[in-house]
């Protein structure tokens, strides 16, 4: 974690150093991302209307054709638009550093972590385990990580909030769990 | 005499006033928690209370509501970070008063405000909405379509760096709202044969993921805000005070209002709007804006719990969400089988009156709650976010399961924080996808249905025309395009410097 805190440090500076900046680490790339996903959109959408055999104006794929198209149009736009703007690479010559960096803002280690503790509970509830054990798991494992140098008293969050969980949700609201 | 009966339908039910006041009181405390808002607890709460009675379930909705936009302020004060986006403009002056030692002044001239806001949103919600569902008894199709155009560009315009952004995500939200088999012609779309996508994407659980999992994992990339402790101490305002500050507050109000019943814009833009408009006209304020001036926070409060009224204008009369909460009482109220349109005051007038009753107990349980409790208060605030981000992921799980009991629904819950994250961590707004999905079904039917009516888009476009309903919406979107517009922006800003020119030679 410190290591990552350095990193994002690191970025910060470059930042603070090009005051010029308008857009973050990745950004361009991520706009790239969005204008693709448009094109798909776009190309499933003009797949639809050729499977329509009524009058396509009004059809089903009237607007998913329109909202998909605006969509592409507008992600096209913005690229054009967001060419000439600086992010805090910009200037930098070495790649692999760039690409580090990018992926550092897009996806900082604390996130990261989560998102695999989430992926890893989404698996205990899939294999059928029982609700309050994975949700132990997933709250104690994803506390220890973030709030470290408190073992035990992480250990009375968790039962606390799966007591919470229990009297409220379960015992008030009678709601079914996975 | 039929409006007093029915908004005295609260006393006969003990219980909804109970369910207000537990609303407002969690809210305040949800709101004041930077990481959770009330968007993120409406929209858990649709899941927990759809097997509820639909007035119970609104009353708690309602409270929360309130709360919420008013529970933003107390974090704003005390740690210079809004629990809410609408108490954005409320740190400016707010944490200033604070680092003078006056954190408890800042706090209950913001309470108060905050309670004449709402009052006045609700006045004007009463007298207003059954005006505004008279007038959409008269809508064609096309007006509506013209409508759900105008919301998404408002969202788009109003709540983003630009308009192209907000487009962009409302544009998603309308593609996303059109998976599934398609009510009207048995086609199904983007299936890709998965059974479970049929009946097409859960609004719920889509809002729950952009707004829960994706602002937990946004909060997570700054571990390192420092949370710094406060001295609370006296709260109340004097009355000299409040009268003193009158104009400000009417002014705000009337600009919470009116930016809350634009479809898409809530009580952040309100907030800010009125903040600017405040440091403008005040011509001798306490002391400067932005170093503690009480009227940097009585314009932002007043004008954000203003906006709370202004919002269920467009949702209770015309179905088209004032901001993001209000979409998803939206979707709360179809689940409890209930369709919010012009009809809805005079074929549910009970219910309408209601939320109007709900609203103004809310302000009440607000004043309570909002001048005690502070110390209590504080402590919370404080709670660690790496305790309090899994407790986030883990409610949103069981709010997301709880509406079909399906893993599934957990499994697009995240499909869809993670999509937000993404959208948040390069500044585009994730409200406009939900708007987007939410108005999808008003604006693919009045598409569709004025196409068959007119035989073509040309006779479509062409109808706008005939009458004058049509005529003022379309000129509206036309202005709101244009004043968004690069080229409008930079005559804008050349006309300022010209008249500021002008005035410094003077």
């Amino acid at each position: 974690m410190d290591e990552d805190r350095e990193n994002m440090a690191e970025v910060n500076e470059t930042s603070a150093v090009t005051s010029d900046v308008q857009l973050h680490e990745g950004e361009k790339v991520f706009q790239i991302i969005l204008f693709l996903t448009g094109l798909i959109a776009f190309g499933l959408s003009v797949n639809l209307l050729g499977e329509i055999t009524g009058p396509k104006v009004s059809s089903a794929a009237a607007l998913p054709l329109f909202v998909s198209g605006s969509w592409t149009l507008l992600a096209l736009q913005i690229i054009w638009e967001n060419r000439k703007l600086k992010t805090p690479l910009s200037g930098s010559k070495d790649t692999s550093k760039n690409i580090k960096t990018a992926i550092n803002y897009a996806m900082p280690k604390d996130t990261l972590v989560l998102i695999g503790c989430i992926i890893g509970y989404c698996v205990l509830l899939y294999a059928g385990l029982n609700f309050y054990i994975a949700t132990a798991i997933f709250l104690y494992g994803g506390m220890c990580y973030l709030h470290q140098g408190y073992k035990v008293r992480n250990a009375i969050y968790t039962a606390l909030i799966l007591a919470f969980i229990f009297g409220v949700f379960e015992l008030l609201f009678g709601v079914v769990f996975p | 005499m039929d409006i007093l009966s029915h908004m005295l339908i609260v006393f006969q039910e003990p219980m909804l006033i109970f369910l207000v006041a537990v609303g407002t009181f969690a809210g305040i405390y949800v709101g004041a928690i930077p990481g959770l808002s009330g968007t993120m607890a409406v929209s858990l709460l649709v899941s927990f209370t759809f097997a509820w009675p639909t007035n119970e379930a609104l009353a708690i909705m309602v409270g929360i509501y309130v709360g919420a936009v008013f529970g933003g302020s107390r974090s704003a004060i005390l740690l210079n970070v809004p629990g809410a986006p609408a108490a954005v403009a409320t740190t400016l002056d707010g944490y200033q008063l604070a680092k003078k030692g006056l954190a408890g002044k800042a706090m209950g001239v913001a309470t108060m405000q905050s309670v004449i806001g709402t009052v006045l949103g609700v006045i004007v919600l009463c007298v207003g909405a059954p005006v505004v569902a008279k007038l959409a008894l008269g809508f064609h199709s096309v007006d509506y379509l013209m409508l759900a155009i105008m919301g998404l560009m408002m969202v788009g315009s109003l709540g983003a760096k630009s308009i192209g952004r907000g487009l962009i995500a409302g544009c998603i939200g309308l593609f996303l709202g059109t998976v599934g088999v398609d009510p009207q012609s048995a086609v199904s779309r983007f299936t890709f044969g998965i059974v479970y996508l049929n009946s097409g994407i859960d609004f719920v659980v889509a809002m729950i993921g952009l707004f829960g999992v994706s602002e937990a994992l946004v909060q997570l990339c700054d571990m390192d805000a420092i949370v710094i402790k406060q001295k609370v101490d006296k709260i109340v305002p004097s009355f000299d005070e409040t009268i003193k500050h009158l104009p400000l507050t009417l002014k705000s109000a009337v600009i919470g209002v009116l930016v809350g019943a634009l479809p898409g814009a809530g009580g952040d833009i309100a907030a800010l709007l009125s903040y600017d408009v405040a440091k403008r006209s005040t011509k001798h304020p306490t002391v400067p804006f932005g170093t503690g001036a009480v009227e940097g926070i009585i314009a932002p409060e007043t004008a954000n719990n203003a906006a709370i009224g202004g919002a269920f204008i467009p949702m209770l009369t015309l179905g088209i969400p004032g901001d993001a909460i209000t979409a998803i009482l939206i979707s709360a109220l179809t689940i409890h089988g209930m369709r919010p349109g012009p009809n809805m005051i005079n074929t549910t007038p009970n219910l309408f009156y209601l939320i109007v009753a709900c609203l103004a107990f809310a302000s009440l349980f607000l004043l309570i709650f909002g001048m005690t409790g502070i110390k209590i208060f504080t402590k919370i605030v404080e709670i660690p976010k790496g305790v309090l981000m899994p407790l986030i992921i883990v409610l949103s799980v069981i709010g997301s399961f709880a509406i079909r009991n399906s893993l599934f629904d957990i499994f697009w819950m995240f499909g869809f924080g993670l999509i937000g994250y993404f959208m948040k961590r390069y500044d585009f707004p994730i409200a406009p996808i939900v708007l987007g999905v939410i108005l999808t079904t008003l604006f693919e039917n009045n598409y569709r249905r004025g196409v068959m009516l007119e035989g073509s888009i040309s006779g479509m476009i062409l109808s706008i025309f005939k009458n004058p309903i049509s005529i003022f919406l379309f000129v509206l979107i036309i202005i709101l395009t244009v004043t968004q517009t690069e080229t409008y922006k930079k005559w804008q800003a050349k006309r300022d410097a010209k008249k500021e020119a002008q005035a410094a030679n003077n």
